[in-house]
């Protein structure tokens, strides 16, 4: 089992980056409250239930939290666990990491490019033969994608190998705002890839993939 | 028919603060700036071009806890206190500069700045800032829309299906309170998709909502016409993406238009600036100088060596960059038209409070910008329900799970710096779906009430602000108590439903502090 876990760190200046709601306006009123002190208020480290979340963070990232209770653990005194994501799929579930760990309250981020993906997550002990024993699913999340993408059903209007509107219009659509994203170069490669996809098969719009709204 | 349209959005959002317990409270003051700088100046705006007879549209999102603030009697009455608290310093300047040639007439425009604010406070308004958006919603120039019930990221409550359908079908209520009237369309709050999203919106008869570009750029299939002309999702709701071009050129800090040197500086105040005695009535009570909203420099340049602020260049200069604006559309427009079938859509969202609050001549520059429209006629102003009147043919696609945010998807509201707070607002909203069920049939008056109050808790706490501005660095430890407030507030009353034993004083103080959504019913948590 691959151990894929790392922290995420986020940029520390987000402010010299301000194409984006990184100029929220509550972080310019905010920049007065610096010296705001007041009550502390107490609050539990953990819930005493047994829980397995997943959170996306981005296409590389996945944040996934969990607590294992006593009463779970009962009658199965594991002192190490593990955690495997799968992947689902039409055929079932597919590992794609996996970690151990002993912390029973915890929370971890595991990186993996996973664009599009279905993914949900199990918890288990090992037991003395070092078998897995599942204890907890998780929630089950989609990723986000990060890749251009055709339609292939038809192509009944090939506008898009004739010409190079969607091209542009691509290109016009996307800016470097986006960290994340791909370069314009890369960009263009893929949509170049695209269109010689397009002049040799199905690809396109067909005019009655368009839904009239109700 | 134009070569073109464009969508301009403004995203109207504080997060609730109320602070009753103090004469003078920092986090008040946001949304008393928030008022003087942006919301009233845009209203304000909106009249002149009203009774020019120039022709504007533009779509306006006022979240629920700005609703709630702005129609709270007790922010209002205090509102109206600042006003004049805000006459009255500036009164005592002009007496002070009255013969200082350097800033005389600075002084002098804020006098009569904060005494026409006033002014329309008091009348057009009849003092609340809501009336303003009604009178412009009625008229049909303003498409008001709404936002999750407290901003939360949506992304991540779904874990819990309710919580997210709440911040929805919550806002859509408050929203009906406040326009007495169905939003159409809805800003996500940070521009937060997530797959299946699309579902709860329909069901909540919201018809369009807006993406960050690549929330488009990476649907699947990629839409035809790019950011160009909307989607609609497989649950037939529409989405807007937003246009990098007209965006960049008014947010980027390098080539936006607010860096000019003529334009108003944002952090020189007279807060900051002037003797402590003098400004002290008009600071903190505790003597931390703030910002008063007296700023007399202007940007002039990077270093520290500032000008003064000449409000007649400056206004120069806002219908200079709205021309330059608008020349740019119309050529953006012309190109784009080649590759299409349609004049392109231009969607151009902004915060709101980035006009007047950061960028103080931002307001005078987007009515110069309607005017600039209305004479040429090349590209026209449009509201999206407008636009789908128009072109009721659009592609389907299922949007890309995206936000707003710095690497545009989820990392800012998830990291090192707060992700700690995921684990109890999953606990409060697991429970709170929970208390619905079990006690849907309570009578008992006390206990609702408590079981009401917890739900405002978990929806305050929920506000993405609190993760944002931990992310940020900037206020983490008000950001960081704010959150803890909500959570331990949350689980005392919890205790209490468990141990049957209710603090009565303690449940009334938190109803009289977070009183956001007074008519709320648990119940709405209930599966």
């Amino acid at each position: 089992m691959a151990d894929k876990i790392s922290t995420v760190p986020i940029d520390a200046n987000l402010k010299d980056e301000s194409f984006s709601s990184n100029t929220h306006p509550t972080l310019l009123f905010a920049e007065e409250a610096k010296d705001y002190s007041g009550l502390d208020y107490k609050i539990p480290s953990k819930y005493g239930i047994d829980t397995l979340k997943l959170l996306p963070v981005n296409v590389n990232t996945i944040f996934v939290y969990w607590e294992i209770t006593d009463k779970l653990l009962n009658n199965s005194p594991f002192e190490t666990f593990a955690l495997k994501l799968f992947e689902l799929t039409d055929s079932g579930e597919s590992e794609v990491l996996g970690f151990y760990f002993k912390e029973r309250v915890s929370g971890k981020y595991a990186n993996a490019h996973l664009p599009s993906k279905n993914l949900v997550a199990t918890i288990g002990g090992i037991d003395a033969n070092g078998r897995f024993v599942e204890l907890i699913r998780s929630n089950k999340v989609k990723m986000p994608n990060d890749t251009v993408t055709a339609v292939t059903q038809n192509n009944e209007e090939a506008w898009m190998s004739k010409h190079s509107e969607w091209t542009e219009l691509i290109k016009a659509s996307t800016t470097a705002h986006f960290s994340h994203a791909k370069s314009s170069i890369t960009l263009v490669k893929e949509m170049e890839f695209l269109k010689k996809y397009a002049d040799k098969a199905a690809f396109g719009m067909s005019s009655s993939e368009l839904v009239k709204k109700d | 028919m134009p070569k073109g349209y464009f969508a301009p959005v403004l995203h109207s959002h504080l997060p609730f603060v109320k602070h009753p317990g103090f004469e003078y409270f920092l986090e008040e003051h946001w949304l008393f700036e928030a008022i003087d700088e942006t919301y009233i100046p845009l209203l304000m705006g909106f009249k002149e071009l009203e009774e020019k007879g120039v022709n504007f549209k533009i779509t306006i999102s006022l979240t629920p806890p700005l609703c709630e603030m702005l129609a709270d009697d007790y922010l209002r009455n205090k509102y109206h206190g600042h006003l004049e608290r805000m006459i009255e310093l500036c009164h005592k300047e002009v007496e002070r500069t009255k013969d200082d040639a350097y800033f005389r007439d600075i002084s002098k425009f804020y006098l009569e700045r904060f005494s026409a604010i006033k002014s329309f406070f008091e009348g057009f308004l009849n003092y609340d800032v809501l009336n303003g958006y009604r009178h412009f919603s009625d008229s049909g120039k303003i498409e008001i829309i709404t936002c999750g019930a407290t901003h939360g990221f949506l992304p991540l409550m779904s874990s819990n299906q309710k919580a997210v359908e709440v911040q929805i079908e919550l806002a859509v209520a408050t929203h009906k309170k406040h326009f007495g009237k169905q939003p159409n369309g809805i800003w996500l709050p940070e521009c937060a998709y997530y797959e299946g999203l699309d579902e709860i919106l329909n069901k909540n008869n919201i018809k369009f909502f807006f993406m960050d570009s690549h929330g488009l750029v990476y649907a699947k299939p990629t839409p035809k016409f790019g950011v160009f002309a909307p989607i609609y999702t497989p649950n037939g709701v529409a989405a807007f993406g937003r246009d990098p071009d007209s965006s960049k050129q008014v947010w980027s800090s390098k080539e936006g238009y607010p860096g000019d040197v003529n334009y108003r500086d944002f952090y020189r105040d007279i807060g900051y600036d002037l003797d402590f005695d003098y400004v002290k009535p008009y600071i903190c009570p505790d003597g931390t100088r703030v910002f008063t909203g007296l700023k007399y420099y202007k940007v002039t340049s990077a270093s520290e060596q500032k000008e003064v602020y000449n409000r007649q260049n400056a206004l120069l200069k806002a219908k200079e960059h709205a021309a330059n604006f608008h020349i740019n559309r119309e050529k953006q427009a012309e190109y784009l038209s080649e590759f299409m079938d349609r004049p392109p859509l231009i969607v151009s969202p902004y915060d709101a409070e980035l006009f007047g609050h950061w960028w103080f001549e931002g307001p005078d520059f987007l009515m110069n910008l309607f005017e600039e429209m209305d004479r040429h006629k090349v590209v026209e102003a449009i509201t999206p329900m407008e636009y789908m009147a128009i072109y009721d043919t659009n592609q389907v696609a299922e949007p890309n799970p995206s936000s707003w945010g710095d690497r545009g998807y989820y990392d800012v509201w998830i990291n090192g710096s707060n992700d700690w707070i995921y684990r109890h607002l999953h606990f409060m909203a697991d429970k709170m779906t929970e208390f619905a069920d079990k006690y849907y049939n309570l009578k008992d008056s006390v206990t609702v009430r408590l079981l009401n109050q917890m739900a405002r808790e978990l929806l305050l706490a929920q506000s993405s602000d609190w993760a944002f501005l931990m992310t940020t660095k900037t206020a983490v430890e008000y950001s960081t108590k704010r959150t803890r407030e909500h959570i331990s507030n949350f689980v005392k009353m919890l205790d209490m439903i468990e141990e049957d034993n209710i603090n009565e004083p303690f449940l009334s103080d938190l109803e009289h502090k977070n009183s956001i959504f007074q008519g709320l019913d648990f119940r709405i948590y209930a599966s």
